[in-house]
């Protein structure tokens, strides 16, 4: 399987397919994020698009100085304000936790809408950064170079976000003794 | 450094179970399949990105061409370039036509900007008028969707006219 | 023949110097760093409250590219201004934003972040013009629009 920095090359000398394969590679983790910035769908495919046409202006002569999330997480970010902005809806964090589906079994959906109701007091910063650890997979070094912001704070509010979820009796048991 | 701090440098997430990343990914990564159609309209745009765009490999070829094709593809070229790479929404028109509209203009400066906005919203929320010439949108409604259509006029970026310049007022 | 001969020649030392200078520059460019920074934009409204502005950036030197834009420091102008999505990956950004409330700033204030991408060793310049400030009733006043690169 070719790395990022292979398909970009070839795809900085004309090879629309490294191009289509770079995108297969990373639309289900863009479409993602953006339902997860959006709270809608129709907005996290317009999301989509625009994210993979910014992307797309970009050739010939992008260069990936790293990881393809961490370029892409913030202008997904971006692009999903601005097309909140412009579709008029406006679905704030705590919404969304709302709006989350429900999983299958009783037990499993009481541990996870307890879950869902302690994300949505945690500080915003804090739950952006356990988010980017545990959902979208990204390590520490990557997560501080989306967010533009030390190392030592991505630490930080990583701690606090998971001794808050340690703390509350609701969540304690997902942390081992 | 107490060991406690020196293993969270480590890694963080010692103390966590599986469960929590696996509840974490049930609730924030919902089985969304995108669409086909959205699939083939970002390969179409890859396609038309990567066709008119004159990307040179690490070889050069230079060909014999007639004259006339070269004419042909330099007026394909020139009318590709012209293009805008992003699809301009139906929306966008009307913010820009909007933009150079009297209707719009609500203290009559002789551009459309935020204060016109700002007067509209005012307006509305004293209820002092809610007649036909400011529903903006035309949606048989004047509320605040009529003051955003005023506000992303202003800040279109398709020209419109300019107040005074720079810096301090 | 000598006509199509004539012909062929002719798109030869036309099509020759454009390829060259194509593949010339493509091979001059260097393969841009790429890093992200915010901008941060102040409004200094003095003694009159702030109730709305409109002001446009534009890049006049470097290579940006505005990724995001966040609202302000008050409370009245924290969410997202108005603007323009189609400015995202450009050099050029029209940015608005109001509020009829009455609790509004005063003096300098943060009103906007935007955030860029920011490619090449050249150092960027911005070229920042206030439209408009205008306070709580909708009549403009005079202020100063400053910037300042955050980290």
């Amino acid at each position: 399987m070719e790395s990022d920095h292979e398909l970009i090359e070839s795809a900085n000398r004309g090879d629309s397919d490294a191009f289509d394969v770079l995108y297969y590679r990373y639309r289900d983790w863009v479409y993602r994020l953006a339902w997860r910035f959006t709270g809608n769908r129709a907005d996290a495919l317009d999301v989509l698009q625009e994210t993979f046409t910014y992307l797309l202006g970009k050739f010939p002569g992008f260069e990936l100085t790293a990881a393809m999330t961490t370029f892409l997480y913030p202008v997904v970010k971006h692009i999903s304000v601005a097309v909140r902005r412009k579709s008029r809806r406006f679905a704030s964090d705590d919404e969304l936790l709302d709006e989350l589906a429900a999983p299958a079994s009783q037990q499993a959906e009481r541990s996870r809408c307890e879950l869902a109701a302690v994300l949505a007091v945690l500080p915003e910063a804090q739950r952006a950064v356990l988010l980017m650890r545990f959902v979208d997979g990204m390590n520490l070094l990557e997560i501080a170079s989306a967010l533009e912001i030390p190392l030592g704070t991505v630490k930080s509010r990583l701690h606090h976000a998971l001794r808050a979820l340690r703390d509350d009796r609701r969540t304690r048991d997902y942390f081992l003794e | 450094m107490t060991e406690k701090m020196s293993n969270f440098d480590e890694n963080p997430d010692l103390e966590v179970s599986s469960k929590l990343t696996e509840d974490l990914q049930t609730l924030f990564k919902p089985l969304l399949s995108v669409p086909p159609e959205v699939d083939r309209a970002v390969q179409d745009r890859v396609n038309r990105h990567f066709a008119r765009r004159r990307f040179t490999g690490a070889r050069r070829r230079f060909r014999w061409v007639a004259l006339w094709k070269v004419a042909a593809a330099a007026a394909v070229v020139i009318f590709a370039f012209s293009l805008n790479l992003t699809d301009t929404p139906k929306q966008d028109v009307r913010y820009s036509a909007l933009a150079k509209s009297e209707a719009a203009d609500f203290d009559r400066n002789g551009r459309v900007d935020i204060l016109d906005a700002f007067k509209l919203a005012r307006r509305i929320e004293l209820a002092s008028s809610n007649s036909a010439d400011l529903d903006i949108n035309g949606d048989g409604l004047v509320n605040h969707d009529d003051v955003d259509m005023v506000a992303l006029a202003a800040v279109s970026l398709t020209p419109a006219k300019r107040g005074p310049g720079k810096g301090v007022f | 023949m000598k006509t199509i001969t004539a012909i062929i020649l002719t798109s030869v030392f036309v099509i020759v110097p454009v390829l060259a200078s194509q593949s010339g520059r493509d091979e001059l460019s260097p393969e841009p760093n790429v890093h992200f920074a915010p901008l941060h934009i102040y409004l200094d409204s003095g003694d009159r409250s702030l109730a709305a502005f409109q002001f446009e950036l534009k890049a006049t030197a470097g290579q940006i590219e505005i990724v995001g834009v966040e609202g302000g420091d008050h409370k009245v102008f924290s969410e997202a201004p108005y603007y323009d999505p189609a400015a995202l990956a450009q050099d050029r950004i029209i940015i608005a934003a109001f509020n009829t409330g009455q609790d509004l700033p005063t003096g300098r204030t943060r009103i906007a972040t935007i955030h860029l991408q920011i490619a090449g060793p050249v150092e960027p310049h911005y070229e920042l013009n206030l439209t408009v400030a205008g306070d709580a009733d909708g009549e403009k006043i005079p202020a100063k629009l400053t910037c300042e690169k955050g980290e």
